[in-house]
């Protein structure tokens, strides 16, 4: 449960990061930011997919991954997992873009580079536990094969 | 059926075919807003509807046989000069420019700051294929806060290529001497002239002095046009 919870925060947390990125996409509002790559990396090529905002498509990973953290069992552990490792694996190669190829770094999106990497052990340990919990349910099924029948 | 335990191995691999399409349509993406074939920036088809048609060669929008010319000197980075240019500058080219009353001149200035140097040049460079008036206002419509890189070669380029041209050509363009020189022409010009802020319009008519226009003026439509209609009726 402790693990759903933490994963849940993480990834709404992403969710936010990512929802602010969008709101400022879309609304044209000026993007409050440390530095001056912010700006740069949010209106260069690579911050659209075919015209759909990257910031959008992380908002929509961590709500996902935030959705399978509401629901128990193992399938829901497995999906979030594989989220993560999608929004991990995604995430580094928009960071090596951003350093290749528009030579500047967006602190929003080193932050959500950063919450994405904390998903992966986050789900990833949830995926073993949630395969530990399985298997008592197989032992008792086991056991209660093996405890005495009683005779008529 | 997925399995419990280590991440299973279908998982695993349906993520990384997720995440090749995804680099693969970054890539793609990437590559098509770089390319001639780019979608529109922002701004391109008003600057369309309001400018073409209009004859532009170099600096120059409207007739050369035009009695008055107007220069505007202005930083693609000042938000006022994007005001003017957005709010104002669109009436003078329905009423003037385009009946062939007024030819307008840009002289850029990069006082703000790198930003201010780059969309200068690349404006300037725009001008070589007479498509400068269209990518100013197309910049300023994209004009980002001061100074904060949002002026980038990247972001110039896709607005030279969604006026249809080929950016590569436009960007070495921006990088000569001569284009710097035209850069240099306009500081001293405005040096001369006494140009403390932009956006600041300067009269010339033909044989007279040339006449520094108070910049509230520039502000208001009807202070505006007595103005250009009194430097006409002179």
């Amino acid at each position: 449960m402790r693990l759903r919870i933490a994963i849940a925060t993480v990834a709404g947390l992403g969710a936010a990061v990512t929802g602010y990125l969008t709101l400022v996409h879309y609304t044209g509002a000026r993007l409050v930011c440390p530095t001056s790559g912010c700006e740069v990396v949010q209106r260069s090529r690579y911050a659209e997919l075919f015209g759909v905002p990257v910031a959008l498509l992380g908002l929509l990973g961590f709500v996902a991954i935030l959705g399978t953290a509401l629901v128990s069992g193992p399938e829901a552990a497995q999906a979030g997992a594989g989220l993560a490792l999608v929004a991990f694996l995604f995430s580094g190669y928009l960071l090596v873009v951003q350093l290749v190829a528009i030579h500047a770094i967006c602190t929003w999106c080193v932050t959500s580079d950063a919450l994405t990497t904390l998903l992966l052990p986050l789900t990833w340990l949830r995926v073993r536990s949630s395969g530990r919990d399985a298997a008592p349910a197989a032992r008792s099924g086991r056991g209660s094969l093996a405890a005495p029948r009683l005779l008529p | 059926m997925l399995r419990s335990g280590p991440l299973s191995v279908r998982v695993a691999a349906i993520a990384v075919v997720v995440v090749a399409v995804l680099v693969t349509a970054s890539l793609l993406s990437a590559r098509r807003s770089s390319g001639s074939s780019a979608s529109p920036a922002a701004g391109v088809a008003d600057a369309r509807a309001l400018l073409d048609g209009i004859p532009q060669k170099g600096l120059a929008l409207g007739s050369p046989k035009a009695r008055l010319t107007i220069e505007e000197f202005a930083d693609i980075q000042c938000p006022y000069c994007k005001r003017w240019t957005l709010d104002h500058f669109p009436a003078i080219v329905s009423s003037y420019v385009r009946t062939g009353k007024v030819r307008v001149v840009f002289r850029p200035l990069a006082f703000i700051g790198a930003d201010s140097k780059r969309a200068a040049r690349t404006v300037v460079a725009a001008g070589r294929e007479n498509r400068l008036w269209q990518l100013v206002d197309v910049l300023y419509e994209q004009q980002g806060a001061e100074n904060s890189g949002w002026a980038s070669q990247d972001v110039l380029d896709s607005a030279v290529a969604g006026l249809g041209l080929e950016a590569a050509p436009v960007r070495a363009v921006s990088r000569t001497a001569a284009t710097g020189a035209v850069l240099t022409a306009a500081q001293a010009e405005a040096d001369r002239l006494g140009v403390s802020s932009t956006p600041t319009l300067v009269f010339r008519v033909r044989g007279e002095a040339p006449m520094t226009i108070d910049p509230n003026a520039a502000f208001d439509p009807a202070e505006l046009s007595a103005a250009i209609d009194a430097a006409l009726a002179r």
